[in-house]
């Protein structure tokens, strides 16, 4: 499997339904196409709000519509879990550890 | 960059034409990312291998084709920039593309094209009419051509990743 992927397929998903950038961006309800394009070529990225708008309209998570980006973020935070399980392992054992230890290691073991 | 073979592998596949600049984008033959045509010049070309930054370029071989000067001189341009970037690039033939299609029984443009667009649907509104006699080619013809070589490069890729597979079991 690749290493990364595209940052995000929102160009793909519009094209395939045929909308133009400025249809979609009334229908997100952004203000002019440009900022369509600049989503589409990575460089911005879209807030959470427009994110949604865009599950909405090609009925499609939006873990796959942004795939590369999820992917980064899933990497970035299951080195962040290794991190804190090592930490939590050396700590004094209780139930709660226990449960969070368990919870850690289903994320480190996700990615 | 070293490539390789698998079915996730990003493609970006390139048929320069005197109308236009075919690509498409792929990331298996499954799965088009991207298709379109463009003024067939290098600058457009290399603004796409920075946009995707593919593993594997794809072309039209020019060796022994009847194709125009201007439109060789293009793919060599090409073949040098991907080499310049490291990017593996692949050319097949028009017969190579021909063997990719067995099942379609496709053997004429028209014929690749229909089968592309049974497998890829979302290419169903570029289907050009039936061209006549007098008409010359429809420039959305070369959205075809670039969709069937990635698809000829997924297609021997795989092979070979099988025999590969094969001979070493």
């Amino acid at each position: 499997m690749r290493a990364h992927k595209l940052p995000n397929y929102l160009r793909t998903y519009r094209k395939r339904l045929g909308f133009s950038q400025d249809e979609m961006a009334f229908l997100v309800r952004l203000h002019d196409g440009p900022k369509v394009c600049h989503y589409e070529r990575y460089r911005l990225a879209p807030s959470l709000e427009t994110a949604l708008s865009y599950e909405v309209i090609f009925k499609t998570p939006v873990k796959e519509l942004f795939r590369g980006t999820y992917r980064k973020v899933e990497r970035n935070v299951a080195a962040r879990a290794a991190v804190l399980r090592y930490k939590l392992s050396r700590a004094k054992p209780s139930p709660a550890v226990a449960r969070k230890l368990a919870a850690l290691k289903a994320i480190t073991s996700h990615s | 960059m070293s490539h390789r073979p698998g079915k996730e592998t990003l493609v970006l596949s390139l048929a320069p034409t005197s109308r236009g600049l075919g690509f498409a984008v792929m990331e298996g033959p499954q799965r088009l990312v991207d298709w379109g045509v463009k003024s067939a010049c290098i600058a457009k070309a290399k603004e796409l291998i920075r946009h995707y930054q593919p593993e594997v370029i794809v072309l039209e071989g020019c060796q022994g084709s009847r194709r125009g000067a201007r439109v060789q001189q293009l793919i060599r341009s090409i073949v040098r920039l991907s080499k310049k970037k490291k990017i593996t690039t692949r050319c097949f033939s028009r017969r190579k593309i021909q063997q990719s299609f067995p099942t379609a029984d496709a053997a004429t443009k028209r014929e690749i094209a229909f089968a592309i667009v049974q497998q890829l649907p979302e290419l169903a509104p570029q289907f050009p009419p039936p061209r006549q006699p007098w008409m010359t080619e429809d420039h959305r013809m070369t959205i075809f051509d670039a969709v069937s070589l990635a698809l000829a490069f997924f297609h021997f890729d795989y092979r070979r990743q099988h025999e590969r597979t094969d001979k070493g079991t």
